[in-house]
């Protein structure tokens, strides 16, 4: 055992609060870090002590391993705990924190390392036993690519080996297109990338983003909480997720949470961690990659589940054995989250930094709001638009979703724009409602039933 | 002298990706509708363009800047008639031997 007395929270915002709170119900101190834009934010003042780590970028500040990890010494950190995104996947701040030695809130820096590398992730995924998209090895040459697509099998994608984040991608319908888009891909890969090797993967069309969360600790025991639904997304940004997922087919849903399980023990992981998956309309399961980290979305597993996510984290990180086992945990009810940013759908979702005027949050029973923000506070152009989480449980969808009509109908925000007005369509749109649409579904919806009604205009955007 | 200003709050970059050029070099000229600058916004990036003519003398904000609205970010000149490409080589036939 490795009992945590003071853990440095190194991000910002809600998910900053949320570890805040998390490390006080512990008994645990926290240790905030600022960067000048953050003086005096909400989660900086309920910390018990904090630093200023650098400028508003966050290259300059949350992004700066060295400035991070000093300031955890200087305020006699035993652990940091990255949330999510800046340094929360980044293998050379895992490794730099442990031989300082602090302990990080996360699994090994070699697991962060194994499953940030996309190809790399892919084959052992698939050496776990975890099922992975048909695809080929790394290829140059047109002829063996047509060979390959024979197997992968049409439609396909093209994707540059060394591309990532949606970037290098091109979809093929049948074979009479594949030589010509094999060599303008290849020539486009070397350009961007500086390496034109590319790979074939099957192009999964229909399919429905499910993902399980996982806890493990470092006696070797290893748990899923059961799936998440995000498949409504726009340019591969989440926009609502739910739990369970409505209307997954029981099979699909038992082989997914079997894969997560045998591949976070396969790769040794230690901590919270998600398999995200593709799930197609017949039932059939593919790896799609695996977080390291906490979740934006984690509340929703919370809420089903009774498990305080955050508070799992600390334990493990301390040594301690997880308190329950597999059998321990079932789903109870549905929960949905809605992200509340401060962007424009109106206007393209062009980001829209400002002061919030006016900042009112609902409430009520099985309601839950995350956020790092209150009224009068800026919402400052550096860093993601997240303004606040609408978290609704419910003892069934219907009552889920309901309360998260009235949650958003009490959800006030003035000063800048919000996706408030969408979620409030999406809410009420029959199709979302029965459940069960895909990951294509929502940029379809934005162009026609979900676009806004003409002279609905948010004042600031 | 007139200068490029911000549309929006951000970071300042000066070039599309960390290991790629600057979009201009100082003293370089620029074409209205070119691409100078980028600000980030919430993770979203926005180019800068030259609304005018010119040659750009100075960057008035460095790589990886807090910028502010309707901020100052370069100095444009209006190119003097004639003068693309020479440095004062008015009695340079070479110049005059165009189309």
């Amino acid at each position: 055992m490795n009992e945590l007395r003071r853990v440095l929270v190194a991000n910002r915002g809600e998910i900053a609060l949320r570890i805040v709170r998390a490390c006080h119900v512990a008994g645990i101190e926290a240790v905030a870090v600022y960067s000048r834009a953050d003086t005096d934010a909400h989660w900086v003042r309920l910390a018990d002590d904090a630093r200023y780590i650098g400028g508003s970028p966050a290259q300059k500040s949350y992004l700066d391993t060295g400035a991070v990890l000093e300031a955890a010494e200087d305020t006699g950190a035993d652990a940091v705990h990255p949330g999510y995104g800046f340094l929360s996947e980044n293998e050379g701040f895992a490794r730099a924190a442990r031989e300082r030695g602090l302990v990080f809130i996360g699994p090994p820096a070699e697991v962060i390392g194994l499953m940030g590398d996309k190809s790399r992730a892919r084959g052992t995924a698939s050496s776990a036993g975890v099922p992975v998209v048909p695809g080929s090895g790394p290829l140059t040459d047109v002829d063996a690519a047509l060979r390959e697509a024979e197997t992968v099998g049409y439609p396909l994608l093209v994707k540059a080996s060394a591309g990532g984040g949606g970037r290098g991608i091109r979809r093929v319908a049948g074979p009479e297109e594949l030589a010509e888009v094999f060599a303008a891909a290849g020539a486009e890969a070397a350009g961007t990338f500086g390496d034109g090797t590319l790979y074939l993967e099957r192009a999964v069309e229909g399919a429905r983003h499910i993902e399980v969360q996982v806890l493990a600790d470092t006696h070797g025991n290893a748990v899923h909480l059961f799936e998440r639904d995000c498949s409504v997304q726009r340019r591969r940004q989440k926009l609502v997720e739910e739990a369970p997922a409505p209307r997954l087919d029981p099979g699909a849903r038992e082989e997914a949470v079997a894969a997560a399980v045998r591949l976070a023990r396969h790769v040794g992981y230690v901590g919270a961690g998600t398999v995200e998956f593709l799930v197609r309309p017949d039932g059939s399961v593919y790896f799609m990659e695996m977080n390291t980290r906490i979740q934006v979305e984690h509340p929703v597993t919370e809420s089903v589940t009774g498990v305080d996510l955050v508070a799992e984290q600390l334990r493990i990180a301390s040594g301690a054995a997880l308190a329950f086992d597999q059998s321990d945990l079932t789903v109870n009810g549905a929960a949905v989250e809605v992200r509340i940013n401060a962007e424009s759908p109106e206007n393209g979702f062009a980001p829209t930094p400002g002061t919030l005027d006016a900042f009112t949050v609902p409430g009520g029973p099985g309601v839950r709001v995350d956020t790092g923000f209150t009224a009068a506070d800026t919402i400052s152009p550096f860093y993601d638009s997240l303004l606040a989480k609408v978290v609704c449980w419910g003892a069934d969808r219907p009552q889920a979703l309901a309360r998260a009509r009235q949650a958003l109908a009490e959800l006030e925000i003035e000063g800048v724009s919000s996706t408030k007005a969408l979620h409030e369509r999406l809410l009420a749109d029959p199709e979302f409602c029965s459940g069960a649409v895909d990951i294509g579904w929502l940029e379809h919806a934005l162009g026609g039933r979900l676009s806004a009604p003409s002279g609905e205009r948010s004042p600031s955007g | 002298m007139r200068t490029v200003k911000t549309a929006m709050p951000g970071v300042f970059y000066r070039r599309p990706s960390p290991d790629e050029e600057p979009y201009v070099q100082e003293g370089e000229a620029v074409e209205p509708g070119q691409t100078i600058a980028l600000i980030e916004v919430m993770k979203n990036f926005n180019e800068i363009k030259a609304e005018q003519a010119g040659t750009l003398t100075r960057f008035l904000a460095e790589d990886g800047d807090e910028v502010s609205i309707s901020q100052d970010i370069a100095e444009l000149q209006d190119r003097l008639p004639g003068a693309e490409g020479t440095t004062h080589g008015s009695g340079d036939s070479r110049d005059g031997g165009g189309p």
